[in-house]
């Protein structure tokens, strides 16, 4: 080219004189001037974008490691919920090539959730566009492939999955077909898990997988041996309300929440208020003992007869002749003395008692919540069954966290689903010194009272039973149909967890005696909760360790036989 | 002349390879970058499978599962108390080294110095007594190896190491018979049990005991106080009675 040029360069320097050849020459050198400019840009160009672009950042401008929806996981990382990608199968009727009877033959044999005579209505609608299933598993995907039907596809979609399945159902929730948060925590968090600059860090919860495990499958076996209507269990961190588990029994399968029925996708732990009785007496009696109406626990009431308050009387099964302290009332579960104690409180200082604790208003969780049945006018028969809890229904949540701030030195915190690095600050309730008599008390309902089933050797179990007639349809209480508590911390030289169980409506059994109280259901339920988790949780049972309670010891009279 | 008339040509010869080597250059860098990003995405897809195999696996191995499994199959319990030691010293009560011969020969003659005080409260059968015995017989077995064992030194330090014990046990006969008679029964039972032949291996050690200490007793009441006391140690007894035949076929 340059070569060209210098010789047209030349020719046209030579002086012929002939103006015709030179305007030829000139036109020509023009032309070649352009096309050699031409070439030129091209080649600079090219040049240019092969040295100063860089291809890294078409990869990493949408990082496919990034799942669309955020992982949740346990507190110690398992993975409680996950987004894969699923298949999905879906058809074009419109462009069918096969005869649809017989298409949609074979498709009811592989997906029998439709007949043969819907899938082909599906077919023989024209329509552009129709999923035949979603989050298909790739056995499906694969025999509906062999099928060999053109107008029958398969997509990859992003898929909500809960590898534990049932696991944690009530507290994770699950997702619409869209992936959107319906219920429990994936509605909760649904901001974080979406927000594209968190997603990539995944969600841990303060559910311990391996408790909650325990937990669940405890309760279930306990709603299969006592037939009864469901049952919720709690173990909560006392000292930063975090939820290690919290079970409902019956439960559901996230993965296909919508063919579960209500009364599984109904939280008791959250939702359900009871009456949870006798439960309530140590926080009635811990009141007292701050209040200073109690002054000490040998401090003795009458315990033999009935008190009656208008057209109620208050009596006890069993009752403690004579009369009975602190210590009996509790071991002994005495309804008549620890109304005489919420009298003695009176109704101001019962309620500040119950407001502190946050029973007057829904519990403190991150899911969805009931409201408890708070009296609103207090009567004197009011204040004295809130004592021993009737009259006032409250969640289990409720409960557990009225017993967490019973044990732990007398903190109230709320709970917590969130796995917390710092515990919050939370509000006084119970003086520590209180806290720590009430402790000693709980053990010794389990060494000496209605608790001894609810010990598991060596954890140093201290806790409540409590038995409340349940509020039959008709109104009024069915003395036959129970709701069962049993309310445990552990262990008591150094409490770290409270645990609690509920059966709610539990049948007798024959080694049940016949009993449908407490102590004969929900207290076992506890005991193995806590021999089974007690290690994982870093309680390790010690036969060498227990709370000092030789002086309550001596408080209680042996001759009660029960 | 010739040189003139081709400059022009290696000029364009010069500029082009200039080019086609810059241009190899990078067309090298590109070659690079794209097997880079070729890596990359293959990092990605490994991870991506990584992470549906681990889905996979968690869910295989999901909770209700593993209960299922251990309901059915494993069927593991609640670890108790007893199951977890608290330190190091408590983990040391478990250790029972190998006994040797010099300590099984010392643990039958100790068996006889316990009897000697005479203490039915230990008649109790259970494990743990018979690891808090152990330790106690420790201590006395250098005592009375030391007694015997001085004035021998000097004399059988190149001799075999199970020979001088048979020696000792023949010599300590006659230095310990001024004493009780109970001691001269277990010297004896000592004695057979390192000189027995093959057929006393059998015998129980009841009947060991009893065999030897009928010469020697000398007070009846005694004797069957020993043979009750000592069904803990036959094992030890067993081994005693066992162990001399091996060093004597060495």
């Amino acid at each position: 080219m340059a070569t060209l040029a210098s010789d047209a360069l030349r020719k046209g320097a030579a002086p012929i004189g002939q103006t015709g050849l030179s305007i030829t020459y000139q036109r020509l050198m023009l032309v070649m001037l352009v096309f050699a400019g031409v070439t030129f840009m091209i080649v600079g160009r090219l040049l240019f974008l092969q040295v100063f672009t860089d291809r890294a950042d078409g990869a990493s401008l949408a990082n496919p490691l990034i799942p669309p929806r955020a992982d949740i996981l346990d507190r110690n990382g398992v993975p409680l919920a996950r987004t894969i990608d699923a298949w999905s199968i879906y058809v074009h009727p419109n462009k069918l090539l096969g005869d649809p009877k017989a298409v949609a033959e074979r498709l009811a044999a592989l997906m029998p959730e439709r007949s043969a005579a819907e899938f082909e209505s599906i077919l023989r609608s024209g329509k552009s566009f129709q999923y035949l299933s979603r989050r298909a598993v790739p056995e499906l995907v694969q025999a509906v492939n062999a099928l060999g039907e053109p107008a029958i596809s398969f997509a990859r979609e992003p898929e909500r999955l809960y590898p534990q399945t049932s696991l944690a159902g009530h507290i994770l929730g699950w997702t619409d077909f869209d992936g959107r948060g319906v219920s429990g925590m994936e509605k909760v968090l649904e901001g974080r898990l979406t927000d594209p600059a968190q997603r990539g860090t995944p969600v841990e919860l303060a559910i311990d997988s391996r408790v909650q495990a325990a937990m669940e499958s405890e309760l279930g076996a306990a709603v299969t041996k006592f037939s009864a209507e469901g049952a919720t269990g709690i173990v909560l961190d006392i000292h930063t309300g975090e939820l290690i588990a919290m079970a409902s029994a019956p439960n559901f399968n996230p993965n296909a929440a919508g063919r579960s029925d209500a009364n599984a996708l109904f939280n008791r732990a959250t939702l359900g208020v009871y009456e949870l009785g006798s439960t309530f007496k140590p926080l009635t009696v811990a009141a007292a003992i701050d209040a200073g109406v109690i002054k000490s626990v040998a401090q003795r009431y009458p315990s033999g007869a009935p008190i009656a308050i208008g057209r109620f009387r208050i009596k006890d099964d069993h009752p403690i002749a004579g009369s009975a302290n602190i210590v009996e009332t509790l071991v002994h579960s005495s309804n008549i003395v620890t109304a005489q104690i919420a009298d003695q409180m009176g109704e101001a200082r019962m309620q500040a008692t119950f407001k502190s604790l946050g029973f007057n208003e829904p519990a403190h969780v991150e899911l969805e919540k009931g409201r408890p049945l708070y009296p609103r006018e207090w009567s004197r028969a009011t204040v004295l069954t809130s004592g021993f809890g009737h009259g006032i229904a409250v969640s289990p949540l409720h409960l557990a966290s009225a017993y967490a701030a019973l044990v732990n030195g007398g903190i109230w915190r709320p709970a917590t689903l969130m796995k917390v690095k710092h515990a919050p600050a939370g509000r006084r309730v119970y003086s520590e010194e209180t806290s720590m008599t009430m402790r000693k008390l709980l053990r010794m309902i389990v060494l000496e009272g209605t608790g001894r089933k609810g010990e598991a050797p060596g954890f140093r179990v201290g806790g409540k039973t409590g038995t409340a007639e349940k509020v039959s349809s008709s109104g009024g209480y069915s003395k036959k149909v129970n709701v069962s508590t049993f309310a445990a911390a552990f262990p008591m030289d150094n409490p770290r967890y409270v645990v609690i169980a509920m059966l709610d409506a539990p049948h007798a059994t024959a080694d049940t005696f016949g009993f449908t109280t407490a102590a004969w259901n929900a207290a076992p339920v506890v005991s193995r909760v806590i021999s089974r988790t007690g290690p994982l949780l870093g309680v390790l049972p010690d036969d060498r360790r227990e709370i000092d309670v030789s002086a309550m010891m001596a408080l209680v009279g042996k001759q009660q036989g029960h | 002349m010739i040189a003139r008339g081709f400059k022009s040509v290696i000029w364009v010869g010069a500029v082009g390879a200039a080019a086609i080597a810059c241009y190899m250059v990078s067309l090298q860098v590109a070659t690079e970058r794209a097997d880079l990003t070729k890596v990359e995405s293959q990092i990605i897809a490994a991870k991506r499978d990584i992470r549906a195999l681990q889905t996979e696996l968690g869910t295989r191995g999901r909770m209700s599962q593993l209960e299922t499994w251990n309901a059915e199959v494993l069927a593991l319990s609640a670890p108790t108390a007893s199951q977890f030691l608290p330190d190091q010293v408590t983990l040391a009560r478990f250790d029972q080294p190998e006994a040797t011969l010099d300590q099984t020969i010392g643990q039958v003659r100790m068996a006889s110095a316990e009897t000697a005080p005479e203490t039915p409260a230990t008649a109790a059968p259970s494990a743990p007594v018979v690891r808090a015995a152990a330790p106690a017989a420790a201590p006395a077995q250098p005592m009375v190896r030391q007694a015997s064992f001085t004035p021998e030194l000097p004399r059988s330090s190149a001799a075999l190491p199970a020979k001088p014990k048979i020696e000792q046990a023949k010599a300590d006969k006659p230095v310990t018979k001024p004493g009780s008679a109970k001691t001269i029964a277990a010297k004896a039972e000592v004695k057979q049990a390192a000189v027995a032949p093959a057929a006393a291996k059998k015998p129980d050690t009841k009947t060991a005991a009893k065999a030897p200490a009928k010469p020697a007793a000398k007070t009846a009441a005694e004797k069957p106080r020993t043979a009750k006391a000592e069904p803990k140690l036959a094992a030890p007894v067993k081994a005693a009675a066992k162990k001399p035949q091996g060093s004597a076929g060495n």
